[in-house]
């Protein structure tokens, strides 16, 4: 008899827990959601909350890691600039340079060409009262374009390449020989004063050296087309094709060098 | 009184189980599965449940856990006990039929038992699609099912050769 009941006990939770199931089975969506999200809040939240704190906690234990290596690159990047800091400074000491050069632009439009001048000069409209002062050079995107010749208060002319009065300080930036610009004729720029044995070759880039001290160096002027060697003559001639193309100036901008310390 | 502290030790004995089970499913199951080979605990303890005390435990223990797992996936809810729960009254039920003296048999029986949870559940979730039944019993029932019977089976030496050496101090 006790073992009947026992078997029926069995039998009997084997039955309900087989109708609960298949209750919970043909049970509606909105039910089914709601038993899981119980369960879910109920069960499993601490166990997920501490899943949860332990993966934030290896994240930043891996965040940490990585910062730190990237603190130790930059503690080794910043004292290897320190010593060529250190290094920069003693050798413009041995050079004898006292100063540094700072650049500060200011943006300018073209606002008409100088009627006496022709194409040599155009007239911007930013003058005294902006800050503009004689000799300052003036460059676009695409390089160096010309210096300020006169200020007014409110507009400034600037002297272009293309005047037979502008000189720029040059250099060749590959095999770093100098000249200087000028302009006789024609839609190109002459490199003069460079010597016989100089090695200027036709692509070859060539830049402002800064040595004239109105411009800075380094300002892109334009690209060699045409070198002519004469053994009998102590000078090359170079023709140099300007970046700046003179009739479709816009926008300019008047390079202010600051000297430093 | 006997009566009353039995019954509370056995829910006690059942809620520190459920609570190590959770905190395996939670947070140790992800960390051990080895390439989809997952250790279905909560299977291997329902076979133990069933062939080591009864269809009541096996059950209760089958309806309970199938349940906690079903909440993952709620549109099934009420598959997981099911099968669990037939499961382990069919094993309960089975016993004196089945030789589970040794390892081999025994990590035969958890075999069966993993596959046959997941076949029938996987059965009803794919709407039987044998193409995808095929595809992911050999990608996951299978390793699950070697990977559980082998710890099963080993956890079950394990317990075995322990239960010896008290029986021999006493």
């Amino acid at each position: 008899m006790k073992l009947l009941i026992l078997k029926s006990r069995k039998n009997l939770i084997f039955t309900v827990a087989l109708i609960l199931s298949v209750a919970l089975l043909a049970s509606g969506e909105k039910i089914k959601l709601a038993v899981s999200n119980i369960t879910l809040k109920f069960f499993y939240s601490p166990f997920f909350e501490i899943n949860n704190r332990t993966q934030v906690l290896y994240q930043v234990h891996e965040k940490n890691k990585s910062q730190q290596d990237q603190i130790i690159n930059l503690i080794l990047e910043n004292s290897s600039l320190r010593e060529q800091g250190l290094e920069n400074q003693r050798l413009r000491e041995l050079l004898g340079y006292k100063t540094q050069v700072r650049y500060k632009v200011m943006a300018a439009e073209v606002v008409g060409t100088d009627p006496q001048r022709k194409t040599s000069a155009v007239v911007i409209n930013i003058g005294s009262f902006a800050g503009v002062k004689r000799n300052m050079s003036v460059v676009n995107v695409e390089g160096l374009v010309g210096k300020v010749i006169e200020v007014f208060p409110t507009s400034s002319l600037v002297q272009l390449l293309f005047d037979p009065n502008c000189q720029v300080s040059a250099i060749d930036q590959r095999s770093r020989d100098q000249g200087i610009i000028k302009w006789e004729k024609g839609w190109e720029l002459d490199l003069e004063y460079v010597p016989a044995t100089a090695d200027i070759l036709v692509g070859d880039e060539i830049v402002t050296s800064g040595y004239g001290g109105i411009f800075p160096a380094g300002l892109k002027i334009g690209v060699v087309t045409k070198v002519i060697k004469n053994p009998n003559i102590l000078f090359q001639n170079i023709k140099v094709k300007p970046y700046v193309k003179i009739n479709n100036l816009e926008e300019v901008f008047v390079v202010e060098q600051e000297r430093v310390s | 009184m006997l009566f009353e502290n039995i019954f509370y030790s056995r829910i006690i004995n059942f809620l520190i189980l459920f609570f190590f089970l959770l905190f395996f499913q939670s947070l140790i199951s992800d960390w051990i599965t080895i390439k989809g080979a997952r250790l279905d605990l909560g299977i291997f303890i329902l076979v133990y449940l069933a062939l080591n005390y009864g269809a009541t435990e096996a059950v209760i223990f089958g309806f309970i856990w199938g349940l906690l797992l079903d909440v993952f996936n709620p549109s099934l809810l009420g598959l997981g006990t099911l099968t669990k729960v037939i499961l382990g009254f069919a094993l309960a039920n089975f016993k004196s039929q089945l030789y589970f003296e040794t390892s081999l048999p025994r990590a035969l029986i958890i075999f069966g038992a993993v596959v046959f949870n997941e076949l029938i559940y996987n059965l009803v979730a794919l709407n039987a699609n044998f193409t995808s039944l095929a595809n992911i019993f050999f990608r996951f029932t299978l390793p699950s099912a070697l990977y559980t019977s082998l710890v099963g089976t080993l956890f079950w030496l394990w317990r075995d050769r322990t239960h010896t050496l008290k029986a021999g101090v006493k």
